[in-house]
């Protein structure tokens, strides 16, 4: 049998394949697909069977794959498959919208963070559109995101902002990374991550830096009627709106202000606020294009293998200034526990 | 009959829509008052799940108070709504609630 010299075994090369950054996984796999030996042939097309790296396998890059189906104002899910990658644009707005949306969403990811979809494997994105009757809402299922209508009263259609877009899918993300509990604390961190990431969408797309963007969330997404710019402030938590219908935005900016409910899981709506605007405060701290730096931190935060299920603020921001120091340096530490300190987490 | 119908979650909180709003059977058209004790009657023999499905986020969960007489239930009906009796009752409840004008 012939025997070849090799500095890393291939039991390894596969588990690099398997676990490692985008970059080490494409190398990891080229090197066991020019392998020449009958072992390796075979634990290759095992690995290529798995089906679970064929983006990466196919071009050395993410390639996306979106399907947009419509609920023609039904409940039932998926629906009908309206628009397919690759095929041109169609004569309805929210199937565009959801379509070029999510193309943001999954090139932000890709190329900011070199990941490859939601779950870094590749992941088909799907939406539907068209969701209930008159239906005040967008939501992440666990599998697939789904927009309603409006009621063209207080709410327009859902596909309309896209860090709302950005928002949902990033909860798949999340769910993917570490699956904050979506209770209390971790559940206003897990709303926090999708509002930070939507936002950076958004300012990725329109080549914003920290000080050019508006870090509001859902621009567009209210009527005329309605008295108020977006569903949330990153930058001032509590301002984005004050209506006679919707009431005037409680989000507390500080953890003085932190709220005890029971309803909306413990105020994950609610107390998100507070992580938003140290993201925010760390951003404008470090400068520039915010995905670069406090993005990257908070990223790589997600990844972070010691961050738990429960993460409180507290360990959540223990966990940022870390990395802050591991992947940015030691000025972006300092910055990173400022931000949270001024938003009345300390960082010991 | 009275019903206490009330909206959690969703992708934003809102104070004014957290509370809420309840409706008086009796105050009701009574076509309409009629068709809603019929849906709520339907909704007896349903157990809702408790909470979304796992990984879920930004759905939301519709709370359905019911006070008729001396008996009082609630029910806690997360989306996605499967049960199509439930459903039937929520959009009954979105109709009557509906209010801006």
């Amino acid at each position: 049998m012939r025997c070849t010299c090799r500095f890393i075994p291939p039991h390894l090369l596969r588990r690099i394949a398997l676990n490692g950054s985008p970059a080490q996984r494409a190398a990891a796999l080229a090197t066991l697909g020019t392998d020449q030996t009958l072992r390796l042939s075979r634990a290759t097309y095992q690995l290529l069977e798995s089906g679970a790296h064929r983006a990466l396998l196919t071009s050395g890059t993410a390639i996306k794959q979106r399907t947009i189906y419509d609920a023609a104002h039904g409940d039932a899910l998926p629906g009908r498959v309206v628009r397919s990658e690759g095929a041109p644009a169609v004569g309805d707005v929210s199937v565009n919208e959801a379509y070029d949306g999510l193309g943001a969403t999954f090139d932000f990811y890709a190329q900011a963070y070199e990941r490859n979809s939601i779950d870094d494997e590749g992941l088909h994105l799907d939406a539907t559109v068209h969701f209930g009757d008159r239906y005040d809402n967008a939501f992440w299922n666990g599998q697939q995101m789904v927009f309603g209508d409006g009621d063209g009263d207080l709410f327009n259609r859902f596909t309309v902002s896209l860090d709302v877009i950005g928002h949902e899918l990033t909860h798949g993300v999340t769910g993917d990374e570490v699956g904050l509990v979506y209770m209390n604390q971790p559940g206003a961190l897990n709303e926090s991550i999708s509002d930070v990431f939507g936002s950076l969408v958004k300012q990725y797309a329109l080549k914003q830096t920290a000080e050019q963007a508006d870090w509001l969330i859902g621009v567009g997404l209210f009527t005329a009627k309605v008295h108020g710019a977006a569903l949330r402030s990153m930058k001032a938590p509590g301002t984005a709106y004050d209506d006679p219908v919707l009431g005037r935005d409680d989000q507390p900016d500080s953890m003085s202000g932190y709220v005890h409910t029971s309803l909306d899981n413990g105020g994950v709506h609610i107390n998100s606020g507070i992580p938003n605007r140290a993201f925010y405060l760390a951003a404008i701290a470090l400068g520039g294009h915010a995905w670069e730096r406090a993005g990257r931190i908070w990223y790589e935060t997600l990844r972070d293998k010691r961050l738990r299920k429960t993460a409180t603020f507290a360990q959540f921001a223990r966990a940022t200034v870390q990395n802050a120091d591991h992947f940015v340096g030691s000025a972006a530490r300092q910055a990173v526990r400022d931000a949270w300190r001024q938003v009345g987490v300390k960082v010991t | 009959m009275r019903i206490a119908f009330g909206v959690e979650g969703g992708i934003a909180s809102f104070p004014g829509l957290r509370k809420p709003v309840t409706i008086d059977c009796d105050a009701l058209p009574s076509e309409q008052a009629a068709r809603l004790r019929t849906l709520v009657e339907r909704t007896r023999a349903v157990t809702a799940p408790a909470s979304a499905p796992p990984g879920a986020a930004d759905t939301r969960t519709y709370t359905v108070e019911i006070e008729d007489g001396r008996e009082c239930r609630t029910l806690r009906i997360p989306e996605p709504i499967v049960d199509e009796d439930l459903r039937a009752l929520v959009d009954e409840l979105r109709r009557c609630t509906r209010n801006r004008g």
